[in-house]
């Protein structure tokens, strides 16, 4: 059966991929914030992590309004990196994996969690501000997307994304095969972009949701979207994102942190969160 | 340079904070902000960003933006957008089509020049890295 190696969350702010891209990793204000994805880009190599399973939102560059999934599942074989306004950023294709694909929209139907299924998919920067961060072309890693509407309410509850985590925590320990899966969110931290208090974070919270992203999930599962959006600002509700990612680990037992890292260098917070599932809770 | 206010402590989640100004994308603004999020989104295409920079009444006619929505655009009102229904990532989608930037908008929003805006944002912010 597949193995679930453990789970990443991360943010993946546009301006991650603009100083990627302008090569500005060395650069003294941005080379902490580099440097904290090598361990878990260590652990990956280390690990021998195959397969991405990743949360995230896509920015209407997939999705129009026209008809905008609440959860979307990417099951493709190669997915193009999209063109956001800008032109495509200069990277290969990226493998996906239909084998698990498949198997996770099986598993996750029966389980009455209905999503789309898209069997062709491009991916913005909600996965490639940070799939270079995590592993470099050519791609060693196939990549499963779920997408989550966190723009257009009615969003779906903190709970709900907590409990389709779960959901793919189960489908994976049963896929048969030997993919080493490592389930990623990504999003938040700290959001507020419009109005007075534009650019404001609020790092004490952030802080306290990666504690209790690790220590006591439930407790932010529990919460509503208002509870995020007054304290992290509205466009920070996207940081229930996390919650499917460590409702995957819920299956996993005992978990051991990889690496924390934090930083609010402008308008929003970047946070990293890497939790390994503990040798002795693995089933190969 | 604003600071947060806490407003109370509450179980776990530690206090939350008044954020001024909320806009949430609604329902009812999405209802009335399709055409405007559809006309924002398409300047995602290289030929539609040429043809409003060429003629921005004719392609906003050929959106079937209404006079209001017209106005808002050829005003750059953001704020007007977003409260009338615009989604923040469809603005942000038209933001070099309207000639405009997130840091713009960041200084618009809080009254502030861009560069009073951007100095602001970095001392409040503490730009520095927490590690663990």
């Amino acid at each position: 059966m597949a193995v679930l190696i453990g789970g990443i969350g991360t943010s993946h702010a546009p301006s991650i991929a603009h100083a990627y891209d302008a090569g500005h990793q060395e650069r003294p204000e941005w080379k902490p914030f580099f440097a904290a994805y090598e361990p878990v880009r260590r652990w990956l190599q280390t690990e021998r992590a195959d397969v991405m399973v990743v949360f995230y939102n896509d920015h209407l560059n997939h999705f129009q309004f026209s008809a905008y999934p609440t959860f979307a599942l990417g099951v493709s074989e190669w997915m193009p990196v999209a063109d956001e306004g800008a032109g495509a950023r200069m990277f290969p294709d990226v493998p996906g994996d239909i084998g698990l694909g498949w198997h996770l929209a099986e598993s996750l139907v029966r389980d009455e969690f209905d999503l789309t299924i898209c069997q062709e998919m491009v991916l913005d920067h909600g996965v490639m501000s940070v799939l270079p961060l995590l592993c470099s072309p050519p791609w060693p890693i196939r990549v499963v997307p779920i997408n989550v509407n966190v723009l257009r309410e009615p969003l779906p509850t903190p709970a709900r994304c907590y409990r389709i985590g779960q959901a793919v925590g189960r489908a994976i320990a049963s896929c048969p095969g030997s993919a080493r899966v490592v389930v990623a969110a990504t999003g938040g931290l700290s959001h507020q972009l419009h109005g007075p208090d534009f650019g404001v974070t609020n790092p004490e919270w952030d802080n306290r949701f990666l504690d209790l992203i690790e220590t006591n999930p439930g407790a932010l599962a529990s919460a509503t979207h208002e509870d995020y959006m007054f304290r992290g600002g509205v466009e920070s509700v996207e940081m229930m994102l996390w919650l499917c990612m460590r409702g995957a680990l819920c299956e996993a037992g005992a978990l051991r942190r990889i690496q924390r890292h934090y930083w609010a260098p402008m308008l929003t917070g970047y946070g990293l969160l890497a939790l390994g599932c503990s040798e002795t809770t693995r089933t190969e | 340079m604003t600071t947060l206010t806490p407003m109370r402590e509450d179980s776990e989640l530690g206090p939350r904070v008044e954020i001024r100004g909320v806009c949430r994308f609604t329902a009812e603004r999405a209802q009335r902000g399709f055409r405007l999020n559809r006309f924002l989104t398409s300047m995602r295409q290289p030929e539609n960003r040429d043809a409003f920079a060429a003629d921005p009444e004719s392609y906003m006619a050929s959106q079937a933006l209404t006079d209001a929505e017209r106005d808002m655009v050829r005003q750059r009102d953001y704020a007007a957008m977003l409260d009338y229904g615009a989604s923040n990532v469809a603005l942000g989608k038209a933001s070099p089509a309207l000639g405009t930037t997130l840091m713009e908008r960041g200084a618009l929003g809080r009254g502030q020049s861009v560069a009073a805006f951007i100095a602001d944002r970095k001392v409040a912010n503490r730009g520095t890295p927490w590690q663990f």
